[in-house]
């Protein structure tokens, strides 16, 4: 949950309900239109689920995806 | 010294190196080991690296292949990052280099910067040795009928982006068969995302590639024009009988 006004996302410590373990910053490999490229988000080092918040969802990912469908 | 005739990058953008590493280029090493491989350059062979920048094609060619390879830029400053390895300061059309002395050059992302690039093309045909190899990886306009629109205004490689046709003819007027050509525009388009991604917006990379500013009527032209990215092969041609 979010709580001060201001935090992002990524300034909190996620946990993996599943694995009971933090979240970790890594590498991960987005596919759109046939390209792929390779970007740090938050994961569960255990399972592999990977978080991708709304504030990203919303920003840079629907950017990227604009740019992608500009090219 | 001479005078530099080529557009040099004034500086290389921290998120541009921070995604490419060394090379600063789209697709990293991968077409230069592609073209290595293509040229099948042994250990021992004479290349030259054209606007070697931050050394990373010299390393790969010097380490990996075994080349006697050697570097070449106009920038001091990203000379000074190849250390320990042989580079010399110099406009890639005025070569320091005896005639027909090399078995092969790499110019990747270099030929878009320059000037004037057929008097390079014919300097690199003067120092390279007969059926010597000329590698060069660059962006290109895929439909450059549509007008590019002021890409001069550009702070990067898009500013030289030429037309295929062309560039093949200059090659070949210059005294080259160019024995492979591919398109990996993919490499380009990455690159472009991975750098939206890293700045958060497109109006960010905008105000990157065009410092000055770029009109609106600027962008469309650039998106009709369709930069893209190429690898091109070329060999010298034979003496004429």
């Amino acid at each position: 949950m979010m709580n001060p006004k201001g935090t992002q996302p990524e300034d909190l410590v996620w946990e993996c309900q599943a694995c009971h373990v933090n979240l970790v910053e890594g590498p991960v490999t987005l596919m759109y239109m046939g390209n792929r490229i390779t970007v740090d988000l938050p994961q569960c080092p255990r399972c592999g689920f990977v978080l991708v918040s709304e504030a990203v969802a919303l920003g840079k990912m629907a950017e990227v995806e604009q740019a992608l469908e500009d090219k | 010294m001479t005078a530099f005739t080529a557009r040099a990058l004034s500086h290389v953008p921290h998120v541009l190196r921070g995604i490419t590493g060394n090379t600063l280029r789209p697709g990293g090493l991968a077409l230069t080991e592609r073209a290595a491989d293509w040229c099948a350059f042994q250990p021992g062979a004479r290349v030259l690296d054209i606007g070697c920048g931050l050394g990373a094609t010299l390393m790969y060619l010097r380490d990996i292949r075994g080349c006697r390879a050697c570097g070449l830029a106009i920038s001091a400053q990203m000379l000074s990052e190849c250390r320990g390895m042989p580079v010399l300061q110099a406009a890639g059309d005025i070569l320091p280099f005896y005639d027909k002395c090399l078995d092969g050059i790499f110019c990747e992302c270099v030929v878009s910067l320059l000037v004037e690039p057929p008097k390079a093309f014919r300097e690199f045909c003067r120092v390279l040795r007969p059926a010597g190899w000329l590698v060069l990886t660059d962006v290109y306009l895929r439909n450059p009928q549509s007008g590019a629109g002021d890409l001069a205004a550009s702070a990067t490689c898009l500013s030289g982006a030429s037309d295929n046709t062309e560039l093949m003819k200059h090659l070949n007027d210059c005294g080259f068969d160019v024995i492979l050509w591919e398109d990996h525009s993919r490499y380009l388009t990455e690159l472009a995302a991975r750098m939206v991604w890293t700045l958060g917006s497109r109006e960010l990379l905008m105000q990157l590639l065009f410092p000055g500013g770029c009109s609106a009527e600027n962008k469309q032209n650039m998106q009709g024009a369709s930069p893209g990215y190429g690898l091109w092969i070329a060999r010298l041609k034979g003496p004429k009988r």
